[in-house]
């Protein structure tokens, strides 16, 4: 299996990108412009920009530039399923 | 030769792995809590130990506040005080806004406290002010504080596997530890899970199995030894249900790969923002509920539609769910306002099993109406079909709670 089959495959078990990195012995720089491509070629979607209190009215108030605290999550889309079949 | 886009992804990973050498990364004390809080074998003590902490402090500071400072406030200067000055002694009014009192001997007698006058002015403001507000400032001044170091998204991993034999993911622990203040904000909060299926799920466990601050607060001030056993019957209601919701919604679940922010210190004005957006949104929203709720309650009381639903529905609480036909009445009241039907609950003689079983049920049963109206905002369907698996529930569920207690000779 290819390294990108490996990522997508990572992706559809669920877990973090730590763990990916580890499990595929890849180096975290390299999972993360892996990523960046597969999102950008359109393989991955961010399904969610997390931080508790998204969808109130706070989430502008303390997810500021300064805020830090989101979590990317990653989903596979319907061209990155069919990649994998 | 023309590669693939995976073939040069290989090749860069086969690159990459000759001729990039890394020096020794020193790890850092941040790098080393991280990976401790995320590992399974060392994450899940930790957030036992964290989540413990948070409810040692939680009752410590409401309780500090509530027993040590309002409850002398209100039951010695506030309720004397209206009781004399308030118009009307024994008539409606008075009974829905400052005190309804008892009969003794044949006479009309005032109460010695705020949990038992259930007027608006006084009960009302009592749980409003008194118990709830203590109970959700430090609520949300602690989660803010989690929030804000980056222990959540770790949190949100550590429990992933676990939520998603229910259907949801690992971020499906936000909307329910937000519901734990006030269920208003978690249902709004469902909106960050994916699919509508996710949310169904979500939006109806919410509903049904986590008890708002108000509630907890007031179960902390009548009846702290069994709030343990409540809260347990109350996870694994939500457990076991989940997982059937699962079974039987259609849609999807999917897996994420997911990218946790490192830690870092907090900031106190992030924290302050966020404990004072939702404090802010509790007395705008919930606050004119309790006491509406309140008022609406004192109502029904008067004219005596609670006592004839409760003798209507007496057969089936005492024998589907063991308790005492006296909890019709706050079981019926608490569609209105779920902490004034435990304060209800408290005063009425039952064993320590009808009890739970009596407050698992007031937890399970309707949610309250500023709930009840974020809900249909989400959309009429869902909440008919969460109202539908409600009253499924409900009876299941208490019937069960019934069972273990007759195969355990406590019930």
């Amino acid at each position: 299996m290819t390294v990108m089959k490996k990522v997508l495959s990572g992706t559809v078990k669920g877990g973090t990108t730590d763990a990916l990195a580890r499990e595929l012995d890849m180096n975290m720089s390299t999972l993360q412009a892996m990523i960046e491509f597969l999102e950008n070629a359109g393989y991955l979607e961010i399904a969610g920009l997390q931080c508790s209190c998204q969808a109130s009215n706070l989430c502008e108030k303390c997810c500021g530039p300064n805020s830090g605290s989101q979590t990317k999550m990653y989903a596979l889309t319907l061209k990155g399923e069919q990649f994998l079949s | 030769m023309k590669l693939t886009i995976d073939q040069r992804w290989d090749l860069i990973d086969k690159i990459a792995k000759q001729t990039v050498t890394f020096g020794e990364y020193r790890h850092t004390l941040k790098d080393a809590i991280g990976e401790l809080t995320i590992k399974p074998f060392t994450g899940i003590p930790i957030a036992i130990a964290v989540m413990y902490a948070f409810w040692s402090i939680f009752g410590s500071f409401a309780g500090f506040f509530t027993d040590g400072f309002f409850v002398r406030l209100f039951d010695a200067y506030w309720l004397p005080w209206l009781q004399e000055v308030f118009p009307g002694q024994g008539g409606w009014l008075y009974a829905i806004m400052v005190d309804a009192g008892g009969i003794e001997g044949g006479e009309f007698v005032l109460s010695d406290n705020c949990l038992e006058s259930f007027g608006v002015l006084t009960s009302g403001l009592f749980v409003a002010i008194g118990v709830v507000l203590p109970a959700i400032v430090i609520f949300y001044l602690m989660l803010a504080l989690l929030e804000d170091i980056g222990y959540m998204p770790r949190l949100a991993v550590l429990i992933d596997t676990m939520l998603h034999k229910i259907g949801l993911h690992g971020y499906a622990i936000v909307p329910t530890i937000l519901s734990l203040g006030c269920n208003v904000p978690g249902v709004t909060a469902t909106r960050i899970l994916e699919t509508k299926k996710q949310r169904f799920i979500m939006m109806t466990l919410l509903a049904i199995f986590i008890p708002c601050g108000a509630q907890i607060g007031i179960m902390q001030d009548v009846i702290p030894g069994l709030m343990g056993w409540i809260l347990l019957y109350l996870i694994i209601g939500y457990f076991i249900f989940g997982y059937i919701l699962n079974k039987i919604v259609p849609g999807k679940a999917p897996e994420f790969l997911i990218d946790v922010p490192p830690y870092r210190r907090p900031m106190l004005s992030n924290i302050g923002k966020k404990v004072w957006g939702r404090i802010a949104g509790f007395f705008k929203v919930a606050i004119p509920f309790v006491l509406l709720g309140a008022a609406i309650v004192g109502v029904l009381y008067q004219l005596g539609v609670i006592r004839f639903l409760g003798d209507a529905l007496a057969p089936v609480f005492v024998g589907w769910f063991g308790v005492p036909k006296e909890t019709a009445g706050p079981l019926i009241a608490a569609f209105l306002r779920k902490d004034l039907a435990v304060a209800q609950l408290s005063v009425i003689e039952m064993t320590e099993y009808q009890m739970i079983t009596a407050v698992v049920l007031v937890s399970i049963y309707f949610p309250c109406v500023a709930t009840f109206a974020m809900m249909l905002k989400e959309g009429w369907k869902e909440l008919l079909g969460a109202m539908a698996v409600l009253t499924v529930v409900v009876f299941a569920y208490g019937g069960l709670i019934h069972l273990i207690g007759i195969l355990l000779g406590v019930a």
